[in-house]
């Protein structure tokens, strides 16, 4: 049944219908038992009367009435009996041969109209009598002594059949207020049955009109039935449940969420940091890689949001000054809302490393003043070593190839132009325009093997090879340099050497550099030994000379290429500065290492270890 | 005249010194800047011919160190370099007042002339003294 707008609550609804449909059924009830009295109540008269008129026609018939003056006492007789409203007997001309009322007697009968009813002889007639009664007449034939055709007439009144209902009507308070006791203490017990699922009920119809608000509202039942119960485990589980969002609200929430994480996992994994900032210029936002690029690495998650860098600028976060002439732009009101891109130092100090750091305006095309910006931060410190190491390279290449090319051509031009020259001079002249175009030829030759090496392009020819022969044959190479400044050469070599897989030319290379080198920096009469051992799995060369020695401060970057010690002694020497690199790589090539320990003024020991490859192809290239 | 040559490669002094001596110049070689530096204290020198690139003190620091000198500070320096175009040739003629800036490899006539040009037509400063 539709009650979707009714304000009544469940207990009046229920009671209201049970009261409606229960006085229904009563009224009911009384027009049926007062209808079915009728009936009996006319069944019951009918009948009577019926039985009267056949007694009273027995007892014409039977009883010795041959007068009509006897006849008469009979029907009057018979008329006070029965309390009738006439009884009458009739000849065949339909005169009265007798009637209750005497004057009636020889009078002609009229025949009433009404309601007939026949039963075999017995007519029933139902009509209005003159004297507004309701009668039904009821008549027989009967035999009347010597006459024939006689009709025994009797009337009764007619209570209409509504007299017993009424005598019962008087009785109806009695009959009623039992009902309606029952029906008040009904409606007690079912108000207190109803009362916990009204409250129910009650709380949901607020609940359907105000969702959000009414769901802290909802309020458990003080009662034990089923409902009851029911309901306050369910608002216990709701409550249970966290907060009470809304289906749409929490599904809006996951959506974003994932979307945001998509985002976050994307920016996260960029190598450039990122930042934006509000229109205040405080951070709102910063990628994994710009929280390591300011310092604030191990941040969870990897991505701040808002609360990272509480209150911090970017400016403050990259140490910008206005001491800092590269971060100026930054710094300068006029650029905001327009692209910056600078090179700064981090943590405002150039050596500790050099980062391009780039803004934008979030908005491009607004107003001049733009509020919010991208920033975009890179560390290129490795770059711009690169591109010092580059120039230093061309520097360094470009004298090392100007110096011996400028002797040449002066010496050359010299000799030229020198008229008067004694054949000596000429000599002195020639052999240092030799020796300098050896030197830049050395050099040339140092610079592409070790450019060569460096990219991959020589290859390392290994081939069982007699370390000893190796050995020997570098040391004879280096003897001459030795013997000119008087050097003692020891040569150590253990009893046996093993053949090892070596690129010969490449390993006596390095072995003639290290003894050159000894030789040059080592002072006249001076002492440099060459010590091979052979260990477990490595072949180790020692070549200690007791020369002019390396400082601490310069010792780490000795095999760094055209690097020469600002030691005066080494700078009277020629050389390139590639001679230990070219050696460093040829040993690493091979898989060894070249390491280097050195005293100032006492002298320096170059260690080269080499794996021992006995068998081809296991050379380590690497 | 006396001149003072700062190289350290000594190939290079000595070519130089030959040809400077040939023309009749009385010429000193200093193998470094630290040498140089001392020989101007002691002697006394007409031109200084330095090399840019020496270890220790190199020819700018020599040239820095000449001009600080108010006693030094009128001698003409003639720059040989090797670094080319990478040096700003125009900052030691103006700043260091170095009156020629001679890229290697160069030819010794060439600096021969250079060197007579300087003494023949010396610094306004030392035209006073």
């Amino acid at each position: 049944m539709p009650m979707k707008h009714t304000r009544l609550n469940l207990t009046r609804r229920v009671i209201a219908y049970y009261l409606m449909f229960g006085l229904a059924a009563v009224i009911w009830l009384a027009f049926g038992l007062a209808f079915v009295a009728r009936a009996v109540q006319n069944s019951q008269s009918e009948n009577e009367c019926i039985a009267r008129l056949g007694e009273a026609a027995r007892e014409i018939r039977t009883t010795k009435v041959r007068s009509e003056a006897s006849l008469q006492d009979l029907v009057q007789r018979l008329h006070a009996k029965w309390s009738l409203a006439y009884c009458a007997v009739a000849n065949s001309d339909g005169r009265f041969v007798a009637h209750s009322t005497a004057g009636q007697i020889g009078t002609r009968r009229l025949a009433p109209i009404g309601e007939v009813a026949c039963w075999g002889d017995i007519l029933r007639t139902r009509f209005l009598a003159e004297d507004s009664r309701m009668l039904r007449e009821y008549q027989v034939p009967v035999q009347h002594g010597a006459g024939s055709g006689n009709t025994l007439l009797l009337a009764v009144a007619d209570s209409g059949g509504w007299q017993p209902v009424i005598v019962a009507a008087e009785y109806a308070p009695a009959v009623f207020l039992a009902p309606l006791l029952f029906v008040a203490l009904g409606l007690t017990v079912m108000r207190g049955a109803l009362r916990p699922i009204a409250q129910v009920e009650s709380q949901l119809q607020q609940f359907a009109r105000q969702p959000v608000s009414a769901a802290n509202e909802l309020l458990p039942v003080a009662a034990t039935d089923p409902v009851s119960v029911g309901w306050n485990r369910l608002l216990e589980a709701c409550s249970r449940s966290g907060p009470r969002d809304t289906l749409d609200q929490r599904l809006g929430q996951a959506l974003e969420s994932h979307r945001q994480n998509k985002l976050d996992q994307i920016l996260s994994s960029l190598p450039d940091g990122i930042a934006v900032t509000d229109d205040h210029d405080r951070i709102t936002f910063a990628n994994r890689a710009m929280l390591g690029l300011l310092g604030m690495a191990g941040s969870e998650g990897g991505v701040t949001r808002g609360t990272g860098c509480p209150g911090k600028t970017m400016e403050e976060c990259l140490a910008l000054t206005t001491a800092c002439q590269q971060a100026a732009p930054l710094l300068d009101p006029a650029q905001r809302g327009k692209m910056v891109v600078v090179e700064i130092g981090r943590a405002g100090d150039m050596s500790r490393g050099v980062l391009r750091v780039a803004r934008f305006p979030q908005s491009v095309g607004h107003a001049e003043q733009s509020a919010s910006h991208v920033w975009s931060v890179r560390d290129i410190t490795q770059q711009k070593l690169a591109d010092q190491m580059r120039e230093q390279f061309v520097n360094a290449a470009t004298h090392e190839l100007r110096t011996p090319l400028t002797n040449i051509k002066a010496y050359a031009e010299t000799l030229a132009l020198s008229e008067t020259m004694d054949v000596e001079q000429q000599k002195s002249f020639c052999n240092t325009i030799n020796e300098e175009a050896s030197r830049l030829s050395r050099f040339v030759d140092d610079l592409l093997y070790l450019s060569r090496m460096e990219v991959g392009s020589t290859p390392i020819n290994a081939k069982i090879t007699s370390v000893e022969r190796v050995l020997r044959e570098a040391a004879a190479k280096a003897r001459p340099q030795m013997d000119q400044k008087k050097i003692v050469l020891d040569v150590d070599l253990p009893a046996k050497l093993p053949e090892l897989v070596l690129d010969k030319d490449k390993i006596t290379i390095a072995l003639v550099n290290l003894l050159g080198n000894a030789a040059k920096y080592t002072p006249d009469a001076g002492r440099v030994r060459l010590h091979v051992e052979a260990k477990e799995r490595v072949l180790q060369i020692d070549v200690e000379d007791s020369g002019i020695g390396i400082s601490v401060e310069e010792l780490p970057k000795i095999l760094e290429k055209f690097f020469r010690s600002s030691d005066p002694r080494v700078q009277e020497q020629t050389g390139s500065g590639l001679g230990l690199s070219l050696t460093n790589e040829i040993v690493r090539l091979h898989g060894g290492k070249l390491t280097v320990q050195s005293e100032l003024n006492k002298g320096s020991r170059f260690t080269i270890t080499l794996p021992m490859v006995f068998e081809k192809g296991k050379c380590s290239n690497a | 005249m006396r001149i003072l040559v700062a190289e350290d490669n000594a190939a290079m002094g000595n070519v130089i010194g030959f040809n400077l001596r040939k023309a009749g110049f009385d010429v000193v070689h200093a193998v470094s800047g630290e040498i140089a530096w001392k020989q101007l204290q002691q002697q006394e020198f007409d031109l200084l011919i330095t090399d840019f690139q020496m270890p220790g003190m190199n020819g700018g620091d020599l040239c820095r160190r000449v001009r600080e000198e108010p006693s030094l500070a009128a001698i003409p320096v003639i720059l040989l370099t090797a670094k080319g175009l990478e040096i700003d040739a125009d900052y030691y003629r103006e700043t260091l007042a170095v009156s020629a800036v001679l890229m290697k490899p160069f030819s010794p006539k060439r600096l021969l002339q250079l060197v007579q040009e300087t003494l023949s037509f010396p610094v306004a400063s030392r035209d006073g003294g």
